[in-house]
């Protein structure tokens, strides 16, 4: 019996229907009903009812389909423009077509001047990633906190919050993460005023209260104090690496399996468990994942993945990027329905810089709302990557073996 | 309403008239009033299950209509609401420890380790001790049985958030329960101090 199985068990009992409950919560509900009817401004002066709702309904459903033609139509031009630029180049200081430069960069990735091959650890080893965060969040001092969206609450802070963190894994998952925080940057001057007269806490984990609170989180932890947490875990049960070694190194063969969904590499599909078969959008995050998770990370597999991104559609490259470490490069982005997702990575060595979240438009849902397009939500910079024996070593302790040695 | 098929069409449509919204309670009510059950006791589940629909009937102008589950919606707000009532949660949870014995005391074999009654006790304990974070996570994926891209979608984080949320709380649910396979002693000594 694992822990899923026992928590589906426990308190299932407590699970009843409650007939007078629910009368009451319909009541209230339609109590609202009558209120919002009354309050609108076309509405009429009787009761809603189901005959009525079929025509305002379907006349609803007409404006939506005209709004959303009008919309698709919009977007085509605004992406043919796009295109225009960054695909096609214009003129004789335009910029290079964005399939073009990823084909450049997938040579450069398989040339000796690449990047060096991420690994797999061995038993008895780690894999030791640093890479500096950046996040919107929202957090309570000495309670919960978001990732990746504002907290509305009167007595919650919001910020983008830097944080360093060091990961240490092995191949059973065991391992050791270390995490510190930087300096939160508010949105606004008032918004950090207000923080600081509060006392300036820090969102959770670093906040000692918070630490207190979890003495089965934090109770054995390495080092935990304001703004540092420094834990080790045992391992993990059904851990494993997403190891890319069985995926194809010939882009197209490459694009097929990420498309079809059918790469067993724990850790990627695993993102669209039930989809049978990937679209543009999804294809193109399962390859920016390869990019960053990957391991091992051949020169081969790392040029398929930039081959494979340069024939999909909805790419966008830009040349001017610069991620939030100020390390400059070329960002190469997908426009995704639910925001824009960006790879920056240096053009003359292939390398990963970051991987950045934002919005592509003003936010509207309830985690967004009054943020402006461009928005970053997170950034993950990265610093170092490699294998190492213990967790206490990083990469310039170790010297990392060839290719050939770990198979 | 008969023609309305999914929960985003029957939103859409109760913005013009409210009372579509009422095919959003018949078809969830009970998913969410069992979830909260699940988490808080009896009168507050009903409470809050009550209010999880009133609040989702205010703010559905800002229901994203690409999706058409309104699930993941609704226990999002659902499980804001409870976290209100955490501290409640977590005296509960401990209520229920204590009534129970010890998992893992002295040297019980396997059997009666994974017996479900004798860990009730740890896994209550197990959970009041739980970051809500990782906390509203498990539950989301137990209780109410959303996958993980729509917990991520429920609590507006990352799906890598998520994974990793979840990956957490249940490496400490498993040291906590002795049901992690220890085989060598690093991990043998994280799990005899509780582990992290």
């Amino acid at each position: 019996m694992d822990d899923l199985t026992l928590m589906r068990g426990f308190r299932a009992e407590r699970v009843k229907r409650n007939p007078a409950a629910r009368d009451a919560a319909w009541q209230a509900l339609t109590a609202r009903f009558e209120a919002a009817t009354a309050a609108a401004p076309a509405s009429s002066s009787s009761a809603p009812s189901a005959a009525a709702a079929i025509p305002t309904a379907n006349l609803r459903r007409r404006l939506l389909r005209r709004r959303r033609l009008f919309a698709f139509a919009a977007a085509t031009a605004i992406a043919a423009a796009v295109v225009g630029v960054l695909v096609l180049g214009s003129g004789p200081t335009a910029q290079p077509a964005a399939a073009e430069i990823l084909h450049r960069t997938a040579a450069i990735a398989a040339s000796p001047q690449g990047p060096a091959p991420s690994l797999l650890p061995g038993p008895g080893q780690f894999l030791y990633k640093k890479f500096e965060r950046l996040e919107l969040k929202g957090w309570i001092p000495g309670g919960t906190s978001s990732g990746g969206g504002l907290m509305r609450s009167p007595s919650a802070f919001n910020a983008l919050m830097p944080s360093r963190q060091e990961w240490w894994t092995a191949e059973d998952g065991a391992g050791r993460v270390r995490e510190v925080a930087g300096t939160p940057r508010f949105l606004t001057e008032a918004e950090r005023a207000r923080w600081e007269a509060a006392g300036s806490r820090l969102p959770a984990p670093f906040d000692p209260e918070y630490q207190r609170k979890y003495p089965l989180a934090f109770g054995d932890a390495l080092e935990a104090r304001r703004g540092v947490v420094d834990t080790e875990h045992a391992k993990l049960k059904g851990f494993r690496f997403p190891d890319t070694s069985r995926l194809p190194i010939e882009p197209q063969a490459l694009r097929h399996a990420v498309e079809g969904n059918s790469i067993s590499v724990g850790g990627f599909n695993l993102m669209y468990p039930s989809a049978q078969r990937l679209d543009s959008e999804k294809t193109i995050a399962e390859l920016f994942n390869i990019l960053s998770e990957g391991a091992p990370l051949t020169p081969q597999l790392r040029a398929a993945a930039f081959n494979a991104l340069a024939e999909l559609p909805g790419i966008e490259v830009d040349t001017d990027a610069t991620d939030f470490l100020g390390r400059q490069g070329y960002a190469v982005r997908s426009i995704r329905n639910e925001g824009g997702l960006e790879f920056i990575f240096d053009p003359e060595t292939a390398e990963m810089l970051a991987q950045r979240e934002f919005l592509t438009a003003p936010g509207q849902g309830p985690y967004e709302e009054g943020l402006p397009a461009g928005q970053t939500i997170r950034e993950t910079a990265y610093l170092e990557t490699g294998v190492v024996d213990s967790t206490h070593d990083t990469p310039a302790e170790t010297p990392a073996p060839a290719m050939d040695e770990r198979g | 309403m008969g023609e309305i098929q999914s929960d985003s069409e029957a939103i859409a449509a109760s913005l013009a008239d409210p009372s579509a919204f009422g095919v959003i309670f018949e078809r969830h009510y009970d998913a969410v009033h069992g979830y909260l059950q699940r988490r808080l006791d009896g009168p507050f589940a009903d409470e809050l299950a009550a209010q999880t629909f009133l609040v989702a009937f205010d703010s559905r102008s800002r229901f994203d209509r690409s999706r058409s589950d309104s699930r993941p919606w609704l226990f999002g707000i659902a499980t804001n609401l409870a976290r209100n009532h955490r501290r409640r949660e977590i005296v509960e949870l401990r209520a229920v420890a204590a009534m129970t014995p010890e998992a893992g005391a002295g040297d019980d074999g396997v059997e009666a380790r994974i017996d479900a009654e004798r860990l009730r006790g740890p896994l209550a304990r197990a959970l009041a001790d739980l970051p809500t974070e990782e906390s509203d996570v498990l539950c989301l994926l137990v209780w109410a049985e959303l996958s993980q891209a729509e917990i991520a979608d429920a609590l507006a984080v990352p799906l890598g958030t998520v994974k990793s949320r979840l990956s957490r709380a249940r490496g400490r649910l498993q040291v906590a329960l002795g049901l992690l396979a220890v085989t060598d002693p690093v991990a043998a000594e994280a799990t005899s101090t509780g582990g992290k």
